[in-house]
């Protein structure tokens, strides 16, 4: 029962904070930009129809709006049917998915939002810097090393629990996973410190301060997502699976408030999407 | 430090880079042993074949400007200041016109000096 209440709870905030608290927040941050930086001042930042852009701000709070009533409806559903509690479990994960889909539909419009500036951008002349750009210039050590250490404890814990021969326990095929995920985000933020410059407007100030804010993002979630895969294997030898659908729903809102994090909107340079600013 | 090139300007891109980096270091903003930009880093901020950028660096160390250690990258030669005020260009001109000149008080043709000039080039001994 206890499970199933705590279960309850955490998926009520699934869909508070994933489903209306953050949308807010990006719909607000659109706002912002499209007030404080119109495109009567600032054409370089709209390739397309300003109209689109507000048509977009408006997609995403309905989709938005249609899940948190999906995930609300099923919540009071399985709240009165009890046979539907079952199901809830089962969906958390599921609802997750639908979630973020909206946040990932606006990520892929931004992409090719950047893929129409680079080829309306009419200037002949390209800038870089000439300082190498290194790992800690995007990452304090502090953040780096402990994220090192928390994979190599991963690894420690793993030898360890080896020893108790549950026949559910996948060994170091976790290891395998873990590493795999952590190629991944090294390989983002390495892609975001050397790769091709996605804005061709952008600063290479403002470019280090996303890389910054990307890099630590990819850290943080690199320790959640360990920590996740401790707890997961601890519950599974405590006998405590029920309380799975819980610690995947605060684990789900974890790792999105980390990967929402965004930098001050107000530091970025916006000048550079001024209308004279085509000519330099 | 920024550096600037123009892909429409009729000065290769290479040399546009190894002016800059020399412009840099004769300016004080890169001093010996600095490092520098990778290949890689420099080609894709540029937004240029990282073949070009390889030939800039090549030729900066052939020049004695910047030097390489191995994978560590590359790095300003300690006499750099000294070596980015070497003209090789100015020097290959310089010897070329009087070589061009001194054959042509003897009588060679243009076709002449053209086609010995590609003999030579193409044959490797040299």
């Amino acid at each position: 029962m206890l499970e199933q209440n705590l279960f309850s709870i955490a998926f009520l905030g699934q869909i508070l904070l994933v489903s209306i608290y953050i949308p807010l927040k990006i719909v607000r941050r659109m706002t912002f930009i499209f007030e404080t930086y119109p495109p009567a001042t600032h054409p370089l930042l709209y390739p397309k129809p300003f109209e689109s852009y507000l048509d977009l701000r408006k997609r995403y709070r309905m989709a938005n709006f249609v899940i948190a009533a999906m995930g609300l409806l099923a919540l009071v559903v399985s709240i009165v049917e009890p046979r539907g509690r079952e199901v809830l479990n089962g969906m958390a994960f599921w609802l997750f998915i639908v979630q973020i889909l909206p946040l990932l539909w606006v990520e892929g419009t931004v992409r090719k939002e950047l893929k129409l500036m680079r080829s309306l951008d009419s200037r002949t002349t390209r800038t870089a810097e000439l300082d190498p750009r290194k790992l800690f210039d995007v990452l304090t050590p502090k953040l780096f090393w402990t994220t090192v250490a928390v994979y190599l404890a991963f690894w420690v814990f793993i030898a360890w629990f080896r020893q108790f021969d549950y026949p559910w326990f996948g060994g170091f095929l976790n290891n395998l996973i873990i590493t795999g995920l952590n190629v991944f985000f090294a390989s983002i933020i390495l892609w975001f410190m050397y790769g091709k410059k996605l804005n061709p407007h952008q600063t290479n100030d403002d470019r280090m301060r996303v890389t910054r804010r990307l890099a630590s993002v990819m850290c943080l979630v690199s320790i959640a997502v360990t920590l996740y895969a401790v707890v997961t294997i601890y519950l599974s030898a405590e006998g405590a699976r029920d309380f799975q659908p819980f610690a995947r729903s605060v684990y789900f809102q974890v790792i999105v408030l980390l990967s929402v994090q965004t930098y001050r909107i107000d530091l970025l340079n916006f000048d550079v999407y001024r209308g004279d600013a085509q000519a330099t | 430090m920024l550096i600037t090139i123009d892909i429409e300007s009729p000065e290769p891109l290479f040399a546009q880079l190894i002016a800059q980096i020399k412009q840099a270091v004769q300016k004080g903003h890169k001093k010996p042993g600095d490092p520098l930009p990778s290949i890689r880093q420099l080609a894709n901020d540029l937004n240029l074949n990282s073949k070009t950028v390889a030939k800039a660096y090549r030729l900066l160390e052939r020049d004695c400007v910047i030097q390489t250690r191995g994978y560590r990258g590359s790095y300003v030669h300690p006499d750099a200041k000294e070596n980015s005020l070497v003209d090789l260009n100015e020097l290959v001109t310089k010897k070329l016109e009087s070589a061009i000149s001194a054959l042509k008080n003897s009588g060679a043709t243009d076709s002449e000096i053209r086609v010995a000039f590609a003999a030579i080039m193409n044959s490797g001994d040299v």
